[in-house]
């Protein structure tokens, strides 16, 4: 049965939570990496922030980067920065300047740039120093005001330990994605900032709909010793598996034709800043979701005393099982068959039965039906 | 348990939904211009936005009143440009937005926000603008040529005194302030540099005494200051502005900003009148805008509306009044105050005598007259001092441009998603299909709503938040779709796991939305800027998304469901999930299907 079918079917059995030290592991050391370029590197910020001006024009053949760039610095105005973009049509010379202060200078380097690139008109864009702070300052608020909402709903609508999980998983998407900018150097905007609180929507998207089916695997746990905690949680992490897939990737769709036209045929702008932001972060944020979240829940539950005594008994039955199990082989086949309609015990038999235990939440989940139905699927595709 | 979906539950959301439908599309169709045009932002059209941010002391947001009667006033500002359907906005609590669509003169707009400065001159000479017409110098009325303050005190002090209006009163704020005042040390520089442009003509004005005494040959000689820039007119001496006929009040009043502020020059400035417009020769400003203590307005029997005026410094009103009265010529143009305003003379009353106490100023007045001069003569002009924070032109080519490329990216994303649905879920991705083509209807007919009855306009930041949407739009299906592979997957058949994995379902689209939407709503309130655009469209495709999927995608859905063909395991991609024992039970009939919908 192919990888693909499997996850079709959502019945794939990758351990998430029982390797999430590896994940764990992982992650720090990506997340330190993150916090060294963050302090040592930093962003590179667009005009925005550091204020200045930026003087776009078409191409238009015969005229070079050179010429326009000659133009703004013949006006004796110091030029940060000048690129050719774009490609096709839409090829454009961008040249950055610092603010220009005086108007009879700004309006002088005007005249000459459209001299020289022989247009018309000119797309200016100036920027105070203040503005990509105000934006930022903002956008901050916004967050702190978001996560405080989206917390409450989670702590309402689920429980305490899944909002702080979901809060957590999501402060290490923006530390990520904050990495990944400060390490590739990309430009950081308002409109990345603004892409970045984006993010945010989508990674709880994902991770809502996880916890979703773990809340609803785990109700009645504590009354059981069928599966540990953090086996249902596993198991609700690869029946959602599919789905997080997909919706991850239905999100990087657009997200990506956003991208392919904003970087690739304008070069510059909103349009590539926000899909840029987006694409990490859609990314950094499936990734959190599945490796992170759920881990995370489950190393929280199990601080919860009366969890981990329900796992250390769950635990020692299914020993117990394993070893009378072994001393009767001939009375397994038997009693695993009986386990796939039977009550508690008889369950944790058929799961001690097949050396990885696997959990089933349906009743009908015996390993001869499993067997039936993949044969079945597997004629049908 | 829901009850099974009948027939007719379907097409009652289907009715519903194309209630919805005729109603928003009859709204678009039948009000205002009556034309499916969405109202697009000045990236996408060209154009040019400015944000200005209020600078108050300890950055606290300034009093929303103050913060609004600037916002008018800029207003009255860009609209005094003449540029067509100008927007100025508040944004938050500290910010104004001035956008103008379409090409428009380069250094206008960033005029608007000089803190203009109110001054009370006394008038020393006037002439007719020549703008437009060959200039045949109309000898007007009277106007001295001297200059020469003579402070003959004159007796009549009259207790009561008022000044009576000149018929010159102002409506709205004059037209050129700008940002930032050049140093006299450039306009020193300027001034050479227009002069030795001027050449041979600059000789010629200054060789001119008084702009009634100009011959035709002059004229001739003077024309190459008609088509100097209002700047390089801000720099020639106050003489040559005055004296040289070719000087238009066009030119005049688009000089930079401060140009006239300084109180210790004589200046040339004109009246506010479209049409009969005076140039004004004016003296140094005696008294100013800080000594004005309060302006009002009353309506009396006699005189109609007039402005009431007091003073802080009393003392320098009366010696103005005084001087200006003088022996109390007959013609009254020989006796009046200019009040100026920014770059233009708003009113021009003349004096009735020396004024010990407080001042009226009557004339033809009606009542928006009176409020607007009060207004200007109380605030002087922006009750606020402006930064610029953000400029930026957009060129209509640029702006067309990523029109195209927008719409560009939203097919690309479109055609991705649909691609990968259809891969996918097969005939369910059909059912994407149509409801992703459904909430794009819905979301154009918003948009165009929107933009009529809100001023809402679509921005790149906009339609990225769209093409974004489409994802949310899609997940709701998703989530909806592997529900139903779960149910059908328990081995129950596609006709009765439709309703139970709605059921579900609808419980996980409904928080997925909510957290969804909630990151729009606060990023909407608390963003500026093109965020705000974003959000918007984020927060309005959610809401669209929830309707949509409830009034079509699950009617639609279960509609087919009880189609034969569309659940048949080729078709729709949810047969292979089952179990062999239900797929045989649903082939030997409904036996199945009714078993698994009691249950």
């Amino acid at each position: 049965m192919s990888i693909f079918h499997r996850l079709y079917r959502g019945e794939t059995k990758t351990d998430f939570i029982g390797h999430r030290k590896r994940w764990y592991i992982a992650s720090a050391i990506i997340i330190l990496i993150c916090l060294g370029s963050l302090v040592f590197r930093g962003f590179n910020f667009g005009i925005e922030f550091a204020g200045g001006s930026q003087f776009q024009v078409p191409k238009q053949p015969g005229v070079s980067l050179e010429d326009v760039r000659g133009a703004v610095e013949g006006q004796g105005i110091t030029v940060v920065s000048a690129q050719a973009t774009g490609s096709g049509d839409s090829g454009r010379y961008v040249v950055r300047t610092p603010q220009i202060k005086d108007e009879v200078q700004r309006t002088a380097a005007i005249n000459a740039v459209e001299k020289a690139a022989h247009v018309e008109n000119v797309t200016i864009n100036e920027v105070s120093s203040s503005w990509g702070k105000a934006v930022t300052n903002k956008a901050l608020l916004a967050l702190v005001v978001f996560l405080v909402v989206v917390g409450a709903y989670i702590w309402i609508r689920f429980e305490q330990k899944m909002a702080i999980a979901a809060i957590a998983a999501l402060g290490h998407d923006l530390l990520l994605t904050a990495g990944i900018y400060s390490l590739v150097g990309f430009e950081v905007t308002p409109g990345t900032i603004v892409g970045l609180l984006t993010i945010l929507g989508f990674s709880l998207y994902d991770t809502v709909v996880a916890f979703d089916k773990v809340d609803e695997n785990t109700r009645g746990l504590l009354g059981s010793s069928r599966y540990t905690y953090a086996e249902a949680a596993n198991l609700a992490v690869n029946q959602t598996l599919m789905r997080s897939i997909n919706t991850s990737l239905i999100g990087l769709l657009p997200v990506a034709g956003l991208l392919f036209v904003g970087a690739g045929m304008l070069g510059v702008g909103t349009l590539k800043d926000l899909a840029l932001v987006l694409f990490v972060g859609m990314l950094t944020g499936a990734y959190s979701s599945l490796f992170l979240a759920t881990p995370w829940l489950v190393d929280l539950k199990l601080m919860d005393q009366r969890y981990k005594l329900h796992t250390q008994r769950v635990l020692a039955k299914r020993a117990a099982v394993a070893k009378s199990a072994e001393a009767g082989a001939e009375d397994k086949a038997v009693r695993a068959r009986a386990g796939a309609d039977g009550a508690d015990d008889e369950d944790a038999h058929a799961l001690a039965a097949s050396s990885a235990p696997r959990v089933g939440a349906k009743p009908t989940g015996g390993k001869q039906a499993q067997q039936r139905k993949r044969s079945g699927g597997g004629k049908r595709r | 348990m829901a009850a099974p979906s009948g027939q007719l539950k379907a097409s009652r959301y289907f009715i519903a939904l194309a209630l919805i439908l005729v109603a928003l599309f009859s709204l678009v169709f039948f009000t205002g211009d009556k034309k499916p045009h969405p109202k697009l932002g000045l990236d996408l059209q060209g154009g040019t936005s400015m944000t200005l941010k209020a600078a108050t002391l300890g950055g606290q947001a300034p009093d929303k009143d103050r913060l609004e009667r600037a916002r008018q006033i800029i207003a009255s500002r860009v609209d005094s440009t003449g540029v067509s359907e100008p927007e100025v906005v508040t944004e938050g609590n500290s910010n104004i937005v001035v956008n103008v669509a379409g090409k428009n003169d380069k250094a206008d707009l960033r005029r608007l926000v000089a803190p203009a400065e109110l001054r009370f001159r006394k008038v020393v000479a006037a002439v007719p603008d020549t703008a437009g017409v060959e200039p045949t110098p109309t000898p007007s009325a009277s106007a001295s040529g001297s200059a020469a303050p003579a402070p003959s005190a004159s007796g009549s002090a009259t207790p009561a005194p008022s000044a009576s209006g000149n018929a010159s009163a102002a409506a709205g704020a004059s037209a050129a302030p700008s940002a930032s005042a050049t140093p006299d040390v450039s306009l020193e520089k300027r001034r050479a540099a227009v002069i030795a442009k001027l050449g041979p003509a600059y000789q010629a004005a200054q060789a001119i005494q008084s702009p009634e005494q100009v011959t035709p040959q002059q004229l001739a000689a003077l024309k190459p200051f008609g088509e100097l820039s209002a700047d390089e007119v801000a720099a020639l001496p106050a003489d040559i502005q005055f004296n040289v006929p070719t000087i238009t009040c066009k030119q005049l009043n688009g000089r930079m900003p401060g140009s006239i502020s300084d109180p210790k020059q004589t200046v040339v400035a004109c009246g506010k009148d479209v049409g009969a417009t005076e140039k004004y020769k004016l003296d140094v400003a005696k008294v100013v805008g800080e000594d004005v203590k309060d302006a009002g307005f009353t309506n009396q029997p006699t005189q109609g509306w007039v402005v009431n005026l007091s003073f802080k410094n009393q003392d320098k009103w009366t010696n103005l009044s005084k001087e200006v009265f003088g022996a109390g010529a007959a013609d009254k143009s020989q006796r009046q105050v200019a009040i100026v305003l920014d770059n233009q003379v708003v009113s021009a009353p003349s004096i009735e005598g020396v004024m010990t106490g407080d001042a009226q100023i009557y004339g033809q007045f009606s009542r928006e007259d009176v409020v607007t001069l009060a207004q200007q003569l109380k605030y002087g002009s922006l009750p606020l001092s402006f930064a610029i924070e953000d400029f930026t032109t957009v060129t209509p080519t640029l702006g067309t441009q990523q029109m195209k490329m927008g719409l560009l990216a939203g097919a690309i994303g479109v055609a991705l998603v649909i691609l990968y649905c259809l891969f996918y879920y097969r005939a369910l991705g059909l059912v994407v299909i149509l409801s992703l083509l459904a909430s794009g209807v819905l979301v154009f007919a918003s948009l165009v709503l929107l933009g009529r009855f809100q001023g809402y306009t679509l921005s790149l930041a906009g339609i990225a938040g769209f093409i974004v949407a489409i994802g949310i739009t899609a997940d709701s299906f998703v989530v909806y779709f592997e529900r139903l592979k779960d149910e059908v997957k328990d081995g129950r058949t596609v006709r009765s796991a439709v309703p139970r994995a709605w059921v579900r379902a609808r419980r996980t689209i409904l928080s997925a939305d909510t957290v969804s939407f909630l990151a729009a709503a606060v990023l909407y309130v608390l963003a500026i800027g093109a965020v705000k655009g974003f959000a918007f469209t984020l927060g309005l495709s959610t809401l669209i998304d929830v309707l949509v999927v409830f009034l079509f995608t699950h009617p639609l859905v279960a509609l087919l469901s009880r189609s034969s063909t569309f659940t048949s395991p080729r078709i729709s991609g949810l047969g292979n999930l089952r179990s062999d024992k239900a797929i045989t039970a649903s082939q030997t009939g409904r036996l199945g299907a009714v078993r698994t919908k009691e249950s």
